[in-house]
């Protein structure tokens, strides 16, 4: 009978496979790691039209986020400032800066100011942000320290993994409803946050939903 | 399992046996004799070569070349991270909260008449349409054309530029040559002007046509309806000797005879209609009587349906009903007076007429019977197309009754004298007409065919057209002028009893379109071209109040209490007598070799002007069951006698014109009679509408406008396929719809114990352990069938048309099916209609076939399909005994119709116009994902939400009965759809689950559905129903 495989075929065999184990291996890793949110999306920061800094408005200057937000505590959509609310102060403080010559033009031509948007999630899941900031999800636990960026980035992956992490365990992540647009918002020294949020979500009723329903319609 | 005790659904209660009468209902005539074409269609489960692309250019093959060869191209695509736009507003706009949806209130005109609405606008764009819940001619309701007029704001084909002589043109252009030719009329004070529009009932409108008399006094204004009510206007005048325009109040009316009326369907007023009427069929809620509804009538409609008795009579006998009801009433009420009182002249005139016709003997006996017995308490209708006398006869019985003040009410309202259409085209013939000005009106398609309108309108110097549609009228006319949608303008509107309401604008004109307002006042010089100020001078001339009172009255819609006055009024019986004696010598002799046709209203598409409106072409009608079509419809012993089938197309000549039209067989119609529904076959109403049907104005003249004896009939020996969908999904003739008599329902013993609601559990069942538990009830006795439920559905829940061809395929989309049945004879069956949308089983089959857990249940009983997970296995539909989940198998809502299946390379992409109609709030699903009704969750979502803002600091958070509704359950004029919350002992849906006549959809499989239904009670007159039975015996 005719040998039909050599001496070197038990290392070659030896050598396919593994190769193929690792190359798998690293296959998935790669995918697991760079092809998520956590790597797809936190840390983007587009360049936008003006280089608002948040830092120095909601930071340095300490206005509120309703300030330009005004509608969150009311509907789904945190909207983005309209020109005019830009202008109302900006008509004033450094009424002439180069930087702001994109507001400026949207004032006077009508057209909007085309902002970059950075928070997403796809269309077939609705977020709501009055529920989130009336039931006492700070404004930091999904957008991160805001007052502290020169250029905002997204902070969190936004992934329906990292939603329902809160959700089945909101305990983590709740604060007092009138501390929810607080940037520095820290439990009280005297107890931890898992005993602040479990004091709210008895007192409140909190019982987020963990159901298609809740996001997807 | 945790099945919680409160919210386990009540112990559901079947109908015993003894008075289901479901099993003998049947839903076609194929089915009622098991023919083999009805037999292979429901073996097929698919339709023939469904899974074949007939009408394409694209082989097979070659879709699969083009779809490997876009997936290798797609790979390249995905790399970047697209950016995302927000464009914020510049100046923040007052009241506008984006994300949160405002309501405005308008109204939308109707012929003669109005309707008010509600409109939902997302950050400016009209979405969604509702019913004015303070105006009592809607009570928050709305009918099938109001749901879906905000498509026709989108729609592409709409007029988008001033034409001149189909050239490209402008509105300088225009307003030029306006100028210069008005001077030249004014100089002649108007001679030669004539305006030509709808049946506006517009004061704004008036208040122009006014000042034009002032200053123009030779100008002429002509108003032209296809379906108009000048015979209900000149019924009026004959048996009052004044144009009195009639309401009902149906609310006070235990007998109703109803002659050819479409009263709940298709007439003016139908939603207030039926909600005074099913006010009235309420069995356990309502104090009063259930009330009695009588129906004679040619053609079955959706209130012959709802009929508690139905005569089928030609069209062209229905005056003889009149006559005999007329004489045997009259001569029971005044049998003891003498013999030249008015009355006996009267009933000598009828027995002097004769009757030519043998007439059931019970249907004009035991119907005055109980006419009598219910004096003040009765109410008789003519249909709009009724000749003027059956409209005279019918008032006059209504005062012998009584009824005058109490179910009828007489309205005067403002003379005007306007003139018709046909007075239009003799003076265009004698060459008089030399500037003509049609408003909104498109004469050419639908004017009677022996004025030529089309023809004398060429011989007119100045032709100006307005119009939404770049239609058949403005081919002929010289400009062609957009018309501004009345979504996009100002101005004011009167509902047929006076009631006053706004027209206010929700978007800027989209194509820069003009109003009527604004062309008048434009061409007839008035102080002011600007539409708001006109309406503002209209108000304050209506009413004599303030701004104050004109932004109420924009608030709500209405301006309270504002009908015509209501008079007294005493029958003319002189005029009466005189116009019986000189009525017509009729000819009744309708029978199988003098075939009559008669003409009515499309349930969906009108008088053709909704023909463009993809969501009424392809809502089924809700009678014939036919989608992107007309036919000329026949009974089945007309057919026998011709030996026509459904879809052969048949060639009537009436009067020397003649119409090729397919035929459909309909249990149901009058015999020797056959009807065309008007409406369709239109080649200037754009890319939907165009020649879709036949034609019927073509036959229609103006001796001959409503109906006429001696057609012809031939078979063509061509066929052409009806896109019916009155099989799709059969039920295999289970007692799925089910009703009793009103006196069966009383004997019934209280609730037993269900032998129905067998309840195997599942493997895994879901946890109902939500704090609301949701579920709906459909009250078979209110819903009439009207389908007012679907568009709203489709509206409110993004759901694409499909097309012709893909219904002929059963792939509709619509989330709600309304099965029409019928029951008893094949000739005269009676009409049953049931709605069936996702009935959210507790036990849902769909649910443990699916591979990727798409179809999964809330702990609020909700059967959700999560689109994002959904691959298209369509195990679900298979699995789902109710067959109403439905499978995008095209991309619907990226692709025109005429290329679904056109390359994966080609042009994909939704047009912005229609874009900006979507919900937002609702996914827009995309080819390969299953969908089906979700109990509107986003309402339910919204309504929650909105609870718990408000509970917001506080602990629990309830939601009222009755805040979240479903967009089915808005729409609906009948409130035959309740929703709500099963876990509240109190809400309306608990209470309504307790009845005794509240049944599960199949409900022996065991699969708990949270949607039942009541059975439909009848109150049939015992008295009738006997000489009925015997009658047919004889027979």
């Amino acid at each position: 009978m005719p040998i039909i495989f050599s001496k070197g075929a038990d290392v070659l065999l030896r050598r396919v496979v593994s190769v193929v184990i690792l190359t798998v291996a690293l296959g998935t890793a790669v995918v697991w790691y760079y092809f998520t949110p956590k790597y797809t999306r936190v840390g983007y920061a587009p360049e936008q039209p003006v280089p608002f800094s948040h830092e120095q408005h909601a930071g340095k200057l300490g206005m509120s986020c309703l300030y330009c937000h005004t509608n969150v505590e009311r509907s789904p959509h945190a909207n983005v400032p309209s020109t005019q609310t830009c202008m109302s102060c900006h008509t004033q403080i450094k009424a002439n800066s180069p930087l702001l010559s994109p507001v400026r033009e949207s004032w006077s031509s009508g057209e909007p100011v085309d902002w970059k948007r950075i928070h997403k999630v796809p269309d077939y899941a609705y977020f709501n942000h009055a529920l989130h900031i009336n039931r006492g999800v700070g404004c930091a636990s999904c957008h991160g320290q805001v007052n502290e960026m020169k250029v905002v980035y997204h902070a969190e992956p936004l992934s329906m993994a990292w939603c329902l992490d809160c959700h089945r365990k909101p305990e983590a992540h709740l604060r007092p409803a009138e501390e929810a647009l607080n940037m520095s918002w820290k439990p009280p020294s005297e107890k931890t946050q898992s005993e602040v949020g479990r004091q709210l979500i008895e007192q409140f009723h909190i019982n987020p939903g963990q159901n298609c329903q809740g996001c997807h319609r | 399992m945790n099945h919680c005790p409160s919210h386990q659904p009540p112990k559901v209660s079947a109908l015993p046996t003894a008075v289901l009468v479901g099993k003998e209902y049947w839903r076609s005539l194929d089915e009622l004799f098991d023919k083999p074409e009805y037999r292979e269609w429901l073996e097929r489960e698919f339709p023939n070569q469904a899974s074949e692309w007939l009408g394409g250019t694209v082989s097979r093959r070659r879709a699969l070349q083009l779809m490997a060869a876009s997936l290798g191209l797609a790979g390249l695509a995905g790399c970047r991270r697209p950016d995302y736009p927000i464009l914020p507003y510049t100046k923040t706009p007052e009241s506008v909260l984006p994300g949160l949806p405002t309501s405005y209130a308008t109204t939308i005109h109707r012929p003669g008449s109005a309707f008010p609405v509600l409109v939902e606008t997302q950050e400016g764009r009209p979405t969604k349409i509702e019913g004015n819940p303070l105006h009592p001619w809607s009570q928050g309701a709305t009918d099938l054309q109001a749901q879906a007029a905000v498509l026709d704001l989108y729609d592409p084909d709409r007029s988008r530029e001033v034409m001149l002589t189909g050239q490209p043109s402008t509105w300088q252009a225009f307003d030029a040559f306006a100028e210069t030719h008005i001077s030249g009329l004014f100089e002649r004070r108007g001679q030669g002007l004539h305006f030509l529009s709808e049946d506006v009932s517009s004061p704004a409108l008036r208040l122009l046509r006014e000042h034009l008399r002032q200053v123009l006094p030779e100008a002429v204004w002509h108003v032209h309806e296809a379906m108009g009510s000048e015979n209900v206007d000149h019924g009026a005048a004959l048996a009052f000797g004044k144009p009195l325009t009639p309401t009902y109040r149906f609310q006070n009316a235990d007998v109703i005879v109803s002659l050819g009326s479409d009263f709940l369907g298709v007439e003016d007023g139908a939603v207030a209609n039926t909600r005074a009427f099913a006010e009235r069929r309420k069995v356990e809620d309502s104090l009063a009587p259930m009330n009695r509804l009588y129906v004679v009538e040619n053609h079955p409609t959706t209130t012959g349906g709802m009929a508690d008795h139905r005569l089928r009579l030609p069209a062209s006998q229905l005056q003889e009903y009149m006559l005999a009801l007329a004489r045997e009433l009259l001569s029971r009420t005044r049998q003891d007076q003498g013999s030249d009182n008015p009355s006996s002249k009267l009933v000598k005139s009828i027995v002097g007429v004769g009757s030519p016709v043998p007439l059931p003997s019970g249907w004009v006996r035991e119907v005055a019977t109980d006419l009598l017995a219910a004096r003040g308490r009765s109410l008789i209708l003519a249909g709009q197309q009724q000749p003027t006398l059956v409209h005279g006869l019918a008032h006059l019985l209504n005062a012998e009754l009584g009824n005058l003040g109490n179910t009828v009410l007489l309205r005067e309202r403002p003379e005007e004298r306007i003139k018709s259409l046909g007075e239009l085209t003799e003076s265009m013939r004698r060459g008089e007409v030399g500037t003509l000005v049609v408003l909104g009106s498109n004469p050419v398609y639908d004017a009677p065919s022996d004025l030529e309108f089309g023809v004398v309108l060429k011989r007119v110097p100045h032709t100006i057209q307005l119009g939404l549609y770049p239609d058949e009228t403005s081919a002929v006319c010289a400009w062609h002028l957009p018309m501004a949608h009345f979504f996009e303008c100002w101005g004011d509107a009167e509902t047929a009893d006076g009631t006053y309401s706004p027209v206010q604008p929700l978007i800027a004109p989209l194509f820069g379109g003009r109003s009527a307002l604004e062309i008048v006042a434009r061409l007839c010089r008035y102080e002011t071209t600007e539409p708001y100020e006109i309406v503002q001078s209209s108000f304050r001339r209506r009413t004599d109040l303030g701004m104050e009172a004109f932004r109420q009255f924009l608030h709500d819609g209405v301006l309270h209490d504002s009908a015509w006055p209501i008079v007294n009024a005493a029958p003319d019986w002189a005029a009466l007598t005189r116009a019986v004696e000189e009525g017509e010598k009729r000819t009744a002799d309708v029978g199988p070799n003098n075939l009559e046709l008669s003409f009515h209203a499309d349930r969906r598409l009108f008088d053709g002007r909704f023909a463009n409106n993809g969501w009424l072409q392809e809502t089924p009608d809700p009678l014939t069951k036919l989608t992107w079509d007309n036919a000329a419809i026949l009974s089945p012993a007309t057919a026998r006698l011709s030996g026509v089938t459904t879809g052969d197309v048949l060639e009537l000549n009436l009067a020397g014109r003649t119409l090729q039209a397919p035929a459909c067989v309909l249990p149901g119609q009058a015999d020797y009679s056959i009807s065309l529904p008007l409406g369709f076959g239109r080649t200037r109403a754009g890319r939907v509408g165009n020649g879709v049907g036949c034609n019927p104005y073509r036959l229609r003249t103006t001796a001959l406008l409503n109906m006429g004896v001696g057609v012809q009939l031939r078979k063509t020996g061509r066929t052409h396929r009806l896109a019916c969908t009155q099989d799709h999904g059969s039920m295999q003739g289970r007692d799925l719809v089910r009703s009793l008599t009103l006196q069966e329902y009383r004997d019934l013993p209280a609730a037993q114990a269900s032998a129905e609601s067998n309840s195997l559990p599942l493997y895994n069942p879901a946890a109902l352990d939500g704090q609301h538990q949701w579920c709906m009830v459909i009250d078979l006795n209110q819903f009439t069938g009207c389908s007012a439920c679907v568009v709203a559905c489709q509206s409110e829940n993004n759901i694409p048309i499909v097309g012709k061809d893909e219904v002929l395929r059963g792939r509709e989309m619509h989330w709600i099916r309304v099965d029409r049945y019928f029951t008893g004879s094949a000739d005269d069956p009676g009409v049953a209609h049931q709605p069936v949308a996702c009935v959210h089983c507790e036990n849902a089959p769909c649910e443990t076939v699916c591979p990727v857990n798409a179809a999964v249940h809330s702990p609020e009983g909700l059967n959700l399909q999560v689109y994002n997970r959904c691959i298209g296995t369509r195990y679900c539909a298979n699995n789902c005994p109710y067959k109403v989940r439905h499978f995008n198998w095209f991309d619907y809502n990226q692709r025109p119709l005429d290329q679904l299946l056109a390359g994966p390379l080609a042009e994909k992409g939704m047009p912005e116009l229609l874009q900006m109609q979507k919900n937002p709030d609702v996914t827009v699903r995309m080819r390969g994902v299953m969908e089906k009704c979700t109990y509107c969750v986003q309402r339910i979502e919204r309504g929650k939400t909105g609870a718990r803002l408000e509970a917001a600091g506080s602990a629990a958070y309830s939601i009222p009965d009755g805040t979240i509704v479903p967009a089915c359950a808005q729409a609906c004029p009948a409130q035959a759809i309740i929703f709500g919350d099963l876990s509240d002992p109190n809400s309306r849906v608990a209470q309504a689950k307790h009845r005794t006549r509240n049944y599960d959809l199949l409900g022996e499989l065991g699969t708990r559905p949270r949607t039942s239904y009541q059975g439909r009670v009848r109150n049939p007159n015992p008295r009738l129903a006997a000489t009925e039975l015997v009658e047919e015996e004889d027979g």
